[in-house]
């Protein structure tokens, strides 16, 4: 059950209504007219679903930005843990160097 | 004293061992199973598509059979929806938690990769190249082994508090996002649910008036393959409608259950059937991206 539960069962009505009347039209026209009537329920449900979406649309902007700012996070835990490889790399190829010109002194 | 700085050292190593007790495993099924459930909010707009289209296709192919009628050869182009423009932010949504899935499965990789070991290692090569006398000694080399182990799992548990203030940081977004992902799959699946009884009718008539004109042959056939046809797309329709009956949609659990886990995961707590019940549960997603795959709709 939806809040717009009767208007989702108006336009399912709509649509039965529609179909029964195409399906004992006696002229090419009346069918027609009936297929017609088909589509402006369709498009009705349509408009009717994606109104209803919308409504939680400003709620979804600040959760995404929400999950952004926590991947952020996590990628600088990632980037910290690459400084700190990048670092102790230095360190011993500073204190390789240094090892060897205290080997030659 | 040098054996009581031994001691000392191998007992922090093993509290700080107990500290980082989450399994990188774990975070990474967590982030695997949490990629199913957000591929799934991406397929739900492409499915209600799918379902106008399908219809349109079918409106046409009955006209033609009917005869006299206007019909469009070839078929009607495939038109995006206002719903499936609507559920963009849905997606947005979706996508932003298949990239912190990912990031964070990146992180638990990275902490109990080799990278840190290897920074200690270096450091401890660094520290005996300056110093080659100091580390002569069999005490200061055990010392320095145990100062080694102390400093990778130091930095290890410094990483993980990082990754686990991260998830609870993210905590109150994945539950509230959740939330009103369930309420919209909801909405998302009434509207397809609706699809599939505009096309069951028009299947319906296209049935009678077969059996009023076909051979017993023709009617035959053409049951036969309609309900087939109706078989496969319920069955693609399950987890979003409901199709097929049943007391709670499946993709609530899922989602309650995706939130639990990551609340778990997030407090570090020694609980593997709350982890296990949503990637069990999560395979019901697993499956509906599968059928899209097979589609080559995704």
């Amino acid at each position: 059950m939806t809040t717009n539960q009767d208007a989702y069962d108006r336009i399912r009505a709509g649509k039965v209504a529609a179909n029964l009347g195409y399906s004992q039209a006696q002229t090419v026209s009346d069918a027609n007219r009936f297929l017609d009537l088909y589509y402006v329920y369709d498009d009705e449900l349509d408009k009717l679903v994606a109104d209803e979406l919308m409504k939680s649309s400003g709620q979804y902007k600040v959760l995404t930005q929400s999950l952004k700012g926590a991947k952020k996070d996590l990628e600088d835990i990632i980037d910290n843990i690459q400084k700190i490889v990048q670092t102790t790399e230095a360190a011993l190829k500073i204190a390789t160097i240094f090892s060897k010109i205290i080997a030659i002194i | 004293m040098l054996k009581r700085l031994r001691v000392l050292a191998l007992l922090a190593a093993t509290a700080l061992a107990g500290c980082a007790s989450v399994d990188a495993t774990d975070i990474q099924k967590f982030g695997v199973a949490t990629a199913a459930v957000a591929q799934a909010a991406r397929d739900a707009g492409t499915l209600n598509d799918d379902m106008t289209y399908t219809i349109r296709l079918e409106d046409h192919a009955g006209r033609f059979a009917r005869g006299g009628l206007r019909y469009a050869f070839p078929p009607p182009h495939r038109d995006r929806s206002r719903i499936s423009t609507a559920w963009d932010v849905q997606v947005a949504y979706a996508n932003a938690l298949v990239a912190y899935a990912d990031a964070l499965t990146k992180a638990a990789a990275g902490v109990s990769g080799t990278d840190i070991g290897t920074a200690v290692d270096n450091l401890k090569s660094a520290a005996a190249k300056a110093a080659p006398t100091a580390f002569a000694h069999p005490v200061s080399s055990q010392v320095a082994n145990a100062s080694v182990i102390i400093a990778k799992q130091a930095i290890s548990w410094a990483a993980w508090q990082q990754i686990r203030a991260a998830m609870q940081r993210a905590q109150p977004a994945i539950v509230q996002g959740n939330a009103l992902l369930a309420t919209d799959f909801g909405k998302m699946g009434h509207a397809i649910d609706e699809r599939y009884k505009d096309w069951l009718m028009m299947k319906q008539r296209v049935l009678d008036s077969i059996r009023a004109n076909g051979s017993a042959r023709e009617r035959y056939d053409a049951y036969r393959a309609f309900a087939s046809e109706q078989q496969t797309l319920a069955k693609s329709l399950a987890l979003l409608t409901s199709v097929q009956g049943g007391d709670e949609p499946g993709y609530v659990a899922v989602l309650n259950k995706m939130a639990a886990a990551h609340k778990a995961l997030a407090e570090g707590q020694q609980d593997a059937s709350t982890l296990a019940e949503f990637l069990a549960a999560a395979q019901q997603f697993q499956a509906l991206a599968q059928i899209f795959a097979a589609n080559g709709d995704t």
